[in-house]
């Protein structure tokens, strides 16, 4: 009957409830003298500051309403910088203003954080407290295990990053953790020497959020791979909730830049081949590498390991080239120096025609590539979308070639 | 009115299920997923024991139990209303273990910030005894000053002290009888006009009709 269904409603209710988790979190950070120890780069104290950076930064994309306030530890008292706000602007403003000073007093920092969180202004919000520690805890076991059960009294959940001094500290914040969590809401990362703090963080279950609801870019993270910079938590560095359209043109030129790459490796490898069918040797070969730099140098911060790595594939020698396919480059050199027989006159041509067109890439960051001083006539992208493969080749052969006639350079314009 | 026996419940009429069921319908105007609970051992388990009269005596996987300690055993209960309640009366089961029904209740109305350093300060708006044994059987009401529960959008109950000496406490049923007033909070949509303009009939719901309107 519907009265016997209605009691299967709570049931529903939590369920939904565990999805979203509106949180309001405090973070405390250990800014004492131990802080300043070299053994996490750059220093202690700014590898947890990378660290706050990101984490407010999840939390905040996590839930619209999600609210991260900032405490230090040390000095004279433990200050809240920062009371717990959805402005991520606030929080970062504030990491850059924190000094280093005294030692760290763990008791009343955690009080306070549980004032604050107290008087947050959204009662719906649960409460949570995230503590980073790197120097020795001075409490003992008993006090800190009594400000636990207080803190679980009050469903408010703890999430320890120890690192610095995990040893000395282990015991005590393994009992801490232990009368703190309420089925599973409270962590405790260890982190040891070596790793990027932050990195470590990602992947740890402060990061990934309670009963497997993880945050938004904890995917991103694994699926950035290739080409995007490893201490960033988002793609290209760019978060691609705040900002779309750029997060887009960035991942979209980065799959350009890789196309052409391909072609320019094997336009490389092509051109080193008909190279040595006309026997102008290894120098042809880096020139004809530039000159497919040049066709190859689009766009971005991403796009610069390609100017770099296909240089690289030039200057390894025909040989080298030879190695990687060398049926597949071997068939391409033959059918291209069929073609370049050919086509040379209208390479000339179209030549002229592109570097009439100097209009940079849009999306473009000023290209950086090595040497060539044809560079400075970059192709543009668009142009280069028009053109198809066969005419793409025979630009960067006549871009190559200028490179070492430099009686074509007044042919040109 | 006869001492209570086997088999017939506190109320003074005889109690059929079907009337005591209508009677302690308040947990169908309950916001649900806003229910609260401090200290409660599973999170969640406090949902569980708001529900139909009729299941009053069915055993829960999950009951509302305390965290264990061996000082305090105590239960802070936040439900919110989604309208205005009259509250008359409470009923609290308790069919757990054998010394951990509830001693003592506090009731406190309207307040959506308590929690434990809060409430040892302020003084409830009323307070009751409990049945050591937990009233098994459902058949105790406690009855509550209706002056002081009238327009109630939300309750906060501190629940504590095991009458038994046991480290903490269980509560199995929480069912509120009183009168529902559909009151909700919230804001009221409305259509402001600089001046009025005949055309607007159609827009707004309740122009154009009735008599005093001449067309």
């Amino acid at each position: 009957s519907s009265l016997d269904r209605l009691s299967e409603l709570p049931d529903v209710f939590r369920r939904i409830g565990n999805i979203s988790a509106m949180e309001c979190t405090v973070v405390c950070i250990d800014n004492s003298e131990f802080s300043r120890d070299g053994d996490y780069a750059p220093t202690r104290f700014q590898a947890q500051a990378d660290a706050v950076n990101l984490l407010a930064g999840a939390k905040t994309q996590a839930h619209p309403e999600a609210t991260v306030g900032v405490l230090t530890m040390s000095g004279k008292t433990p200050r809240v910088l920062v009371t717990p706000t959805p402005d991520l602007g606030k929080v970062l403003n504030c990491m850059t203003n924190i000094e280093i000073d005294g030692e760290c007093n763990v008791s009343s920092s955690v009080q306070i954080a549980q004032l604050a969180l107290k008087h947050r202004q959204n009662k719906n919000q649960r409460q949570r407290i995230v503590i980073f520690v790197c120097s020795p805890v001075t409490e003992d076991k008993e006090k800190l295990v009594k400000i636990a059960k207080k803190l679980k009294k009050n469903n408010v959940a703890v999430d320890v990053v120890s690192f610095g001094a995990e040893d000395e500290n282990q015991e005590k914040l393994e009992a801490f953790l232990e009368a703190v969590n309420s089925s599973g809401n409270s962590h405790l990362v260890t982190v040891p020497p070596g790793p990027v703090l932050s990195d470590v963080l990602i992947s740890s279950p402060i990061f990934q959020g309670e009963g497997g609801s993880g945050f938004g870019f904890a995917g991103g993270v694994g699926g950035a791979g290739g080409g995007a910079s490893g201490a960033d938590g988002f793609e290209f560095g760019v978060d691609p909730n705040m900002d779309p359209e750029l997060a887009l043109a960035l991942r979209v030129s980065l799959e350009e830049e890789r196309d052409r790459q391909n072609r320019a490796a094997a336009a490389a490898a092509a051109a080193a081949g008909a190279a040595q069918a006309e026997g102008a040797g290894a120098g042809v070969s880096a020139s004809a590498a530039e000159g497919a730099t040049a066709v190859a140098g689009i766009a971005g911060a991403a796009a610069t390991p390609g100017p770099v790595a296909v240089p690289g594939v030039g200057a390894a020698g025909v040989s080298g080239d030879m190695d990687l396919d060398e049926d597949a480059l071997l068939q391409q050199a033959l059918a291209m120096s069929m073609e370049i027989d050919n086509a040379a006159a209208a390479a000339q041509e179209a030549a002229a025609a592109a570097n009439d067109v100097t209009t940079p890439a849009p999306t473009a960051a000023p290209v950086v590539t090595p040497g060539a001083p044809q560079v400075a006539v970059a192709p543009p992208p668009a142009d280069l979308d028009v053109m198809d493969e066969d005419a793409e080749l025979q630009l960067a052969l006549q871009l190559s070639m200028q490179d070492s006639g430099p009686d074509n350079k007044e042919d040109q314009k | 009115m006869p001492p209570p026996s086997k088999g017939c419940c506190a109320h003074d009429h005889d109690c059929e299920a079907a009337d005591c069921g209508i009677a302690y319908s308040l947990y169908k105007h309950i916001s649900i997923d806003q229910v609260r609970c401090l200290n409660e051992q599973s999170p969640g388990s406090c949902r569980n024991i708001l529900r139909p009269w009729h299941t009053r005596l069915q055993p829960l996987e999950q009951p509302l139990r305390s965290n264990q300690d061996d000082d305090e055993q105590e239960l802070l209960l936040h439900i919110p209303f989604d309208g205005a309640v009259k509250l008359k009366g409470i009923c609290v089961i308790s069919r757990g273990a054998p010394g951990t029904a509830p001693a003592r209740m506090r009731a406190y109305v309207n307040r959506d910030d308590l929690e434990f350093a809060a409430v040892s300060q302020l003084p409830a708006v009323q307070e009751w005894e409990l049945v050591a044994d937990g009233d098994p059987r459902g058949g105790i009401e406690y009855p509550t000053q209706v002056s002081r529960f009238t327009g109630v959008h939300s309750l906060d109950l501190l629940i504590s002290g095991a009458s038994g000496g046991a480290d903490y406490v269980e509560v199995t049923f929480l069912g509120l009888r009183g009168e529902f007033a559909e009151r909700r909070r919230q804001a009221v949509e409305t259509v402001y006009e600089a001046r009025p303009v005949p055309g607007d009939q159609q827009r707004i719901p309740g122009i154009g009709e009735g008599p005093h309107w001449h067309s």
